[in-house]
């Protein structure tokens, strides 16, 4: 008989990120494990895996009780990590290098792995594409191929550190089926910020001031419950309720950090004139986009509409089209009542703002202030005054942190950052893609808390979670192999829910 | 290719031009791929012709000289040498993608690892290299569509450095932290020194022994005929 393993955490410490954290892993179990940005989450995911040391504590390995010591065992055999981003953790030139990497460090045969790679290709719907480069892939394809690759060198346990939450229902899905047939076989720590994840798991763990607070498994499968039974409700707003209700539930369950009232004031955007609803202020007509997106629609000014649809299908190109960061091929897009041309395009780029996706990664600014006054003469950097001051403040960024580098804020921080640097120019459309990302719930909340403060700013908001926008959105364009398939009022999405829940989105 | 690049006969350089014309036939590459190399190779004729034919007289005078016919011959062999090394770089560039290359490089640097680990690391170097210039030049464009994005790129040429510069530095910790997240991968994939070996999918086939089989024979024969 196979033995039964167990990874004993005890007393880990880390800095002042872990204080303390205990918990037992064992072969075949499935733990979520829950906590805010910046609560040492990841931190926790690369002590267990040997990428860090702990200050304090120890981590064990135990095979039917027997201690294992760490230099009789191969901790990265034993112990796998799935990152959120596939395309940062490819080694291989190619789709077959990088599911045989593994495979040749165990010292297997060249010829069975070789066989190997084929089936394991076969089993993630990539065979043909052995000798392509993972780039060439899609999210999903890349994410699943990653998972696969690190299966195949068959741990015990296995890390997925938010590597679920790039990706669109249907490619979670097909993920969630490879880690399931896994399971047997190997312990699973899901470390993610989504609570509908977290309940198909078997024990929850919430990580909270550098401690571990067990959950009870039960709980989590009653939230399941009540979640599913949620979904089935018509009424948009009776969902979103009940959803807030089953968070509440769940956080105040597990003790976890409670959703913040709106804390943010209603951002200050004063010297926007109020806009003349109905009046166009975008209109693709016939345009093409290098094959990639063909679109023939109109928004009204003021008019908030949810993009959703699946990875790759052009949501993003969309975004981009708006701000000129891809020109089109044929037909015309206007923008403001001016037709967008490459003599056009920086004048009009002040009338709409693109935050990109995981835009706090990608912040060029030396500090928090001279991020959002980017491109102000000098003189007018060192100038701070109180209005600029109290525009921070407005959303949720205090003084203190005008002069940090941006890297040393948390991931909700940066984002806020992010936002407030787009709208700092008062434009008149705001291209949010997938604005909460990564973000955990506390965070989620305030960015949501600001976007729904600006009532008079047309928001177009690219999402793969239909729950997130539901609230604020006028219409719902469900965007697929580059064509606006579904436009239809945020209302009435009830009716369109199999055709979203088929393409990818989280409804 | 070192061998084409040491020839100085005649003889050598038509049995490497029936072999070029051989593989461009079987390689079924068409034509037009060569035609940039055309008006380059008439800049080289020139130049050849005009500076290795020309001969200076001997003595004291100041501007005498002349074009010799032993130059121009000379001029022509180093031209044809030069199209051959060109056509070659350009077929085998073609029917050869830049992943295969390394690839190919990797698989050859193999046997090297029994002498030396550092052989094992180098060929791992050449492929985490082809994965890592592409994630770089991909963080590259997205800070640079950051900026774009924050207003109008300036007309100044000073402007313009300035701005560059101060995408270096975010460029630069987003290549850091890439590069520590690929060190990290390599460890909990299980990667110590000298364990690296590329994975050639395919069987070797008659088509591959009849192709080193040529490879020998061409090189023995431009070893004889010079």
């Amino acid at each position: 008989m196979k033995a039964r393993k167990v990874l004993k955490v005890q007393n880990i410490r880390y800095r002042d990120i872990l204080n303390g954290v205990s918990f037992d892993w064992h072969q075949g179990e499935i733990i979520a494990l829950l906590g805010a940005n910046g609560s040492g989450k990841s931190t926790l995911a690369r002590l267990l895996a040997g990428l860090l040391d702990p200050e304090d504590g120890e981590i064990q390995l135990t095979a039917n009780g027997a201690l294992c010591a760490w230099d009789t065992v191969k901790r990265w055999q034993e112990i796998g990590l799935v990152g959120q981003h596939p395309r940062r953790q490819m080694i291989g030139a190619t789709v077959a290098e990088e599911l045989s990497f593994g495979l040749m460090n165990l010292g297997q045969n060249p010829r069975w792995i070789r066989n190997k790679v084929l089936e394991l290709a076969a089993t993630i719907g990539l065979e043909g594409k052995e000798d392509q480069s993972p780039a060439t892939l899609s999210g999903g394809e890349r994410q699943r191929l990653v998972a696969v690759a690190i299966l195949a060198m068959q741990p015990s346990f296995l890390i997925l550190d938010e590597a679920l939450s790039m990706l669109d229902a249907r490619a979670q899905a097909n993920i969630l089926e490879l880690l399931f047939q896994a399971r047997p076989e190997t312990g699973q720590l899901w470390i993610t910020h989504d609570l509908e994840l977290a309940s198909k798991a078997d024990r929850l763990l919430i990580l909270q001031k550098g401690k571990i607070d067990l959950g009870d498994p039960r709980e989590a499968f009653t939230y399941a419950n009540t979640n599913t039974n949620t979904n089935t409700n018509t009424n948009t707003n009776t969902n979103t309720n009940t959803n807030t209700n089953t968070d509440n539930q769940i956080r105040s369950r597990y003790n976890t950090q409670s959703m913040p009232s709106t804390t943010v004031s209603k951002v200050s955007l004063d010297s926007v004139l109020p806009v003349e609803r109905q009046s166009t202020v975008l209109e693709w007509n016939q345009t093409n986009f290098e094959s990639r997106l063909f679109i023939n629609k109109v928004v009204k000014a003021g008019e908030f509409i949810a993009i959703v649809g699946p990875s790759g299908s052009g949501k993003t190109t969309l975004l981009e089209s708006v701000v000129g960061l891809i020109q089109s091929t044929e037909g015309q897009l206007i923008v403001c009542g001016e037709r967008l041309l490459k003599s056009t395009i920086y004048s009009l780029s002040r009338k709409a703002r693109l935050v990109l996706q995981e835009a706090g990664e990608y912040l060029i600014g030396r500090s928090v202030y001279h991020e959002i006054y980017y491109g102000d003469c000098k003189k007018s950097l060192k100038n701070k005054t109180k209005d600029r001051l109290s525009y921070l403040e407005g959303f949720g960024i205090p003084e203190r942190l005008a002069e940090v580098p941006p890297e040393r804020l948390s991931g909700g921080e940066r984002q806020k950052v992010a936002l407030a640097a787009a709208l700092r120019t008062q434009p008149e459309i705001l291209l949010l893609d997938e604005p909460l990302i990564g973000l955990d719930q506390t965070s989620r909340a305030s960015i949501q808390a600001i976007i729904s403060t600006l009532d008079d700013i047309t928001i177009l908001y690219v999402t793969h979670d239909l729950r997130e926008v539901l609230q604020e959105a006028d219409r719902i364009w469900l965007i697929e192999k580059g064509n606006v398939v579904l436009d239809c009022p945020a209302q009435s999405w009830y009716e369109h829910k199999e055709q979203l829940q088929a393409a990818g989105v989280r409804c | 290719m070192s061998l084409l690049m040491t020839m100085t006969k005649w003889q050598g350089l038509t049995l490497t031009s029936f072999v070029l014309l051989g593989l461009v036939i079987l390689g079924r590459t068409p034509l037009r791929l060569y035609r940039s190399m055309v008006m380059i190779l008439v800049w080289m004729g020139l130049f050849y012709g005009l500076s290795a034919g020309w001969v200076w007289s001997e003595g004291n005078t100041v501007w005498q000289g002349h074009w010799s016919m032993s130059g121009l011959i000379q001029a022509a062999e180093l031209l044809w040498r030069v199209v051959l090394i060109f056509g070659m770089t350009r077929l085998y560039s073609a029917v050869t993608r830049p992943l295969e290359q390394g690839l190919g490089i990797a698989y050859f640097f193999n046997p090297l690892a029994r002498i030396t680990p550092k052989a094992s690391d180098f060929a791992l170097l050449l492929t985490l290299t082809l994965r890592f210039i592409p994630l770089i030049v991909e963080e590259a464009l997205i800070l640079w569509k950051v900026r774009l994005l924050k207003g109008e790129w300036p007309s100044s040429w000073l402007k313009r450095v300035s701005e560059g510069m101060q995408l270096i530095v975010p460029l630069l910790l987003l290549s850091l932290k890439r590069a520590e997240e690929l060190a990290e991968n390599l460890t909990a994939r299980g990667y110590c020194s000298g364990k690296y070996r590329p994975l050639i999918l395919q069987d070797r086939s008659i088509e591959d022994y009849v192709g080193v089989l040529v490879l020998v024979i061409w090189g023995v024969s431009l070893l004889v005929l010079g």
